[in-house]
């Protein structure tokens, strides 16, 4: 769902292709919802091993990210430091990540390249960027770890 | 005071250092960053640098890492010969590591070649790196620190030319390793360029490069020039905060010099983020300390 709420554009999962129709380059969006961190060798598992991953992330988003996570006494989680990691490592296997996962937005770090630009326009998605390095806004923006694995 | 109580001491010392330098930028990093965000006109950048400095009070206040990326710990030592605890240096500047990523958190970035696991501890094999030089005649012992992430450490590279090809030809491997690399390190970046006789000795260079404050310069009138011009040509990318455009990418370039073989030239580029965890401390022989890079630094023990 894409919602306009002062003047933001919140993207809220599930997301569809159409709610990425009036996204332009540039534009700053908000994103509420579901979010799984994910990176080099998630990407590795799923496109070049055929694996599966643990979360369905099929019309959510995903972040390029190694957080820094503390386990409470009762056992649950907090976010303690997370941002963007280099996304142009995922860069050779984005297309085929998309493809497979349905994901439809990929934030990340730096640029992306080809792979992923063709990613998005045949399966919809879309690729934005975290302010990098920025991982106390980020974490303080985590309402709740689900799962961490 | 014992010999063993002075490594606890220092290593104590030491791990509270390097859990501090995780959450709190150096003085000239951000006086660097203000100067350049007062000269961006565009919105975008505007915001990049809004949300930089609200991550900063955030990450103090929180008392968090202000990047999750903490980095591969680092040390150059500046050991003086007669410092007298330079038999356990290299233990407690390892322990040091360990404590401070239990205490801070810092993420677990020690990963074994080759078996290819995460060691879980941040320490490893030749992790934390150690440079050292030995100062003669002194009980001092100075040591930079740093976090050296993925994001810094991805454009690294080094290569000897032949002199035929001139400075200019190290201009040239500086240029197209900024203009590939530069945006995924996550810009405004502090530049490190070392000129040697080798592939290793450049390398070494541009690291201490980076150890430099921003806004020195190199002592050689035609090294200094190189710096400026080199950075008004990175600037003119137009890369921006982040790469989103803007007027400035670059907090400064930093040149270290060694003389070369007749034959070869090397050049080595080496990069700090705008996050440019960098601290500076010295300890005297009996483990009273001075921090040069960060004003108010008030360790516990």
């Amino acid at each position: 769902m894409l919602k306009m709420e002062n003047g933001r554009k919140i993207l809220v999962t599930p997301i569809a292709a159409d709610d990425l129709q009036d996204i332009h380059i540039g534009d700053i969006i908000y994103l509420d919802g579901d979010l799984t961190t994910c990176r080099d060798v998630a990407h590795r598992r799923v496109v070049e091993e055929g694996r599966g991953m643990p979360v369905d992330v099929r019309h959510k988003a995903i972040l390029h990210a190694g957080p820094i996570i503390r386990t409470n006494d009762d056992g649950s989680y907090e976010m303690v430091s997370v941002g963007p990691t280099t996304s142009m490592r995922m860069e050779k296997f984005e297309y085929g990540f998309v493809k497979k996962t349905g994901v439809r937005l990929i934030a990340g770090k730096g640029g992306m390249k080809g792979n992923t630009e063709r990613a998005c326009r045949e399966f919809g998605c879309i690729f934005c960027v975290f302010p990098a390095g920025n991982a106390v806004v980020a974490a303080a923006s985590v309402e709740k770890i689900v799962e961490a694995q | 005071m014992t010999n063993d109580a002075k490594v606890k001491l220092m290593t104590d010392r030491l791990a509270e250092f390097i859990a501090y330098t995780a959450k709190k930028l150096p003085d000239d990093v951000i006086g660097k960053l203000r100067e350049l965000q007062a000269q961006e006109t565009d919105p975008l950048p505007k915001v990049i640098y809004e949300t930089m400095f609200r991550n900063q009070e955030l990450a103090v206040q929180w008392d968090r890492p202000s990047c999750q990326d903490t980095g591969a710990l680092q040390f150059w030592v500046r050991a003086g010969a007669h410092f007298p605890l330079l038999d356990d240096l290299a233990d407690l500047l390892r322990e040091a590591v360990i404590k401070a990523t239990q205490e801070a958190p810092l993420r677990h970035n020690a990963v074994e070649t080759f078996d290819e696991y995460n060691t879980g501890k941040n320490v490893g094999k030749g992790v934390p790196t150690i440079f050292w030089d030995i100062v003669p005649r002194s009980d001092r012992c100075e040591i930079y620190t740093y976090m050296s992430g993925g994001g810094c450490s991805l454009p690294g590279h080094a290569k000897v030319l032949m002199p035929g090809e001139g400075y200019e030809g190290v201009v040239r491997f500086v240029m197209d390793q900024m203009t590939t690399y530069g945006l995924n390190a996550c810009p405004p970046l502090l530049v490190g360029i070392g000129i040697g006789t080798s592939v290793e000795t450049a390398a070494l260079n541009s690291k201490k490069a980076l150890m430099r404050p921003i806004g020195s310069h190199n002592d050689n009138a035609n090294a200094a020039k190189l710096e400026r011009l080199l950075e008004d040509g990175i600037n003119n990318i137009g890369l921006g905060p982040q790469g989103m455009g803007g007027k400035h990418c670059v907090m400064g370039v930093n040149i270290e010099n060694t003389a070369r073989h007749p034959s070869v030239i090397g050049v080595a580029v080496n990069v700090g983020c705008w996050s440019h965890r960098r601290g500076h401390i010295i300890f005297d022989k009996d483990i009273n300390y001075t921090v040069t890079t960060h004003t108010g630094v008030a360790l516990s023990c």
